[in-house]
């Protein structure tokens, strides 16, 4: 069995290969006099290019986490064909979290003797044994969760919307996102299952690859602490996507866990 | 009895370069390990000196109707989008990373002869998830042989042109 584990590793690539995700706000801070609330609107959608709208990601399900921690509804949403959008108005001052409503899932796949490519299944390890063909091998599964978010501050910036919950990957943003700032470094920090997260690939790519030939990716890695630092070079929309993985003790229902986010941001001019 | 006729119509014709001139292009897909690869969508294409295209020799996209096509944006925009015929009859499947021959008769997409003039090679070869490289070669016909290499990007090995005429 023990043999078994780095072939797996290797197999392992990505058991989905999925779109990039994300909700891009029209407005990352906004400011208005005390009682008067501000109107944004938001894009929710999945490419294969940064804020490339291709597929109709729901935005009925965004969850915002209000500055007072509170859980609230977009206003109204719609679901095109290439994206969804929702509006929400910001009454109370602070910052916003926009979140796509997360629910960890199963996904398993086997293959059959004399097929190169593998069989996809949706259920986990368990539950796909009794479902595939006697002649199957390689049997493996992942328990797969993602966050998609973003941060939006209507005048004085706030932190508790940064709370974690202590489930699978998180992220809390160190300095505060309404101050990424071009060329000023900023941090962040991963979480897992509550605790700093080691070892998590974070890349982050700035807006407009559609414009350029190269994607000009920021790689990084997250250290002991779960901390990783980058500076942005240039004022614009981000898209950060971060991924960490980890081995399960209980391999009945799958071998591993499988865990990221997806997070928009804007760095301001100087 | 061929090789006559051959010559016969180069003759008619006039303005043609020699029957036996010909271009042949190694192209070498670079291997790429990082990030998600997907094979890339490359087009070898020849425009005239007006950068009007004239002869599209490879076209390598994943077949999925026309869907991705516009994304090899300069052949898409010179060539792919106003000649469908022409599409479907060179399109093939994608290439793994690897050296690949091209052989060119110097003739255009309709099969005459290329007239004499300034021409440029294009090669445009754009990755999913990955960047996008636009190679670009200037020559004249009829000219002088040529064997030119050009240097690898970030997409592409070394790749060569021979040119003879």
């Amino acid at each position: 069995m023990k043999r078994l584990i780095p072939l797996t590793a290797l197999l392992f690539q990505p058991l989905t290969q999925a779109h990039d995700r994300w909700i891009l706000p029209t407005h990352f801070n906004v400011s208005a006099e005390d009682g008067k609330g501000v109107w944004i609107s938001a894009d929710v959608s999945a490419s294969n290019q940064v804020f490339e709208v291709d597929k109709p990601f729901g935005a009925e399900d965004v969850l915002i986490i209000t500055p007072e921690g509170n859980t609230d509804r977009p206003s109204s949403s719609y679901r095109g064909s290439r994206r969804s959008v929702f509006d929400y108005q910001l009454t109370d001052e602070g910052t916003y979290r926009l979140e796509k409503e997360a629910k960890p899932r199963y996904f398993s796949r086997y293959k059959i003797k004399g097929q190169d490519k593998p069989v996809r299944s949706n259920l986990d390890k368990a539950a796909t044994h009794a479902a595939m063909p006697k002649d199957a091998v390689e049997l493996e599964g992942a328990l797969y969760f993602s966050r998609v978010e973003s941060y939006v501050t209507l005048n004085k910036p706030s932190d508790k919307a940064f709370t974690p919950k202590g489930e699978y990957l998180e992220l809390v943003p160190v300095t505060h996102p309404a101050d990424f700032v071009e060329g000023e470094p900023l941090s962040l920090k991963l979480l897992f299952n509550g605790n700093p997260a080691q070892g998590v690939k974070v890349n982050v790519v700035a807006d407009g690859t559609r414009y350029r030939n190269q994607i000009e990716e920021m790689s990084l890695v997250s250290d002991k602490d779960g901390l990783v630092q980058f500076t942005p070079a240039k004022a614009g929309r981000f898209l950060l996507h971060a991924e960490y993985e980890e081995a399960m003790k209980d391999t009945r229902l799958a071998d591993k866990t499988v865990s990221e986010i997806f997070l928009t941001f804007e760095a301001s001019l100087q | 009895m061929k090789l006559k006729s051959l010559l016969l119509v180069s003759a008619l014709c006039g303005i043609s370069t020699s029957t036996f001139a010909q271009m042949q292009l190694e192209l070498s897909l670079k291997e790429i390990t990082t990030g998600q690869y997907h094979r890339p969508y490359t087009a070898v294409w020849v425009e005239n000196s007006r950068g009007e295209s004239v002869k599209t020799l490879a076209l390598w996209v994943q077949h999925d109707g026309h869907k991705w096509f516009k994304d090899i944006r300069r052949w898409w925009r010179k060539a792919g989008r106003d000649n469908p015929a022409m599409v479907d009859g060179v399109s093939s499947a994608t290439r793994p990373a690897g050296k690949y021959h091209l052989d060119w008769d110097l003739s255009y997409d309709e099969g005459k002869p290329l007239a004499e003039g300034d021409y440029q090679l294009f090669i445009e070869v754009v990755r999913e998830h990955g960047g996008r490289e636009l190679i670009r070669h200037p020559f004249s016909l009829p000219g002088n042989d040529f064997n030119v290499k050009l240097p690898a990007t970030s997409e592409t090995g070394e790749s060569q042109i021979h040119y003879s005429r």
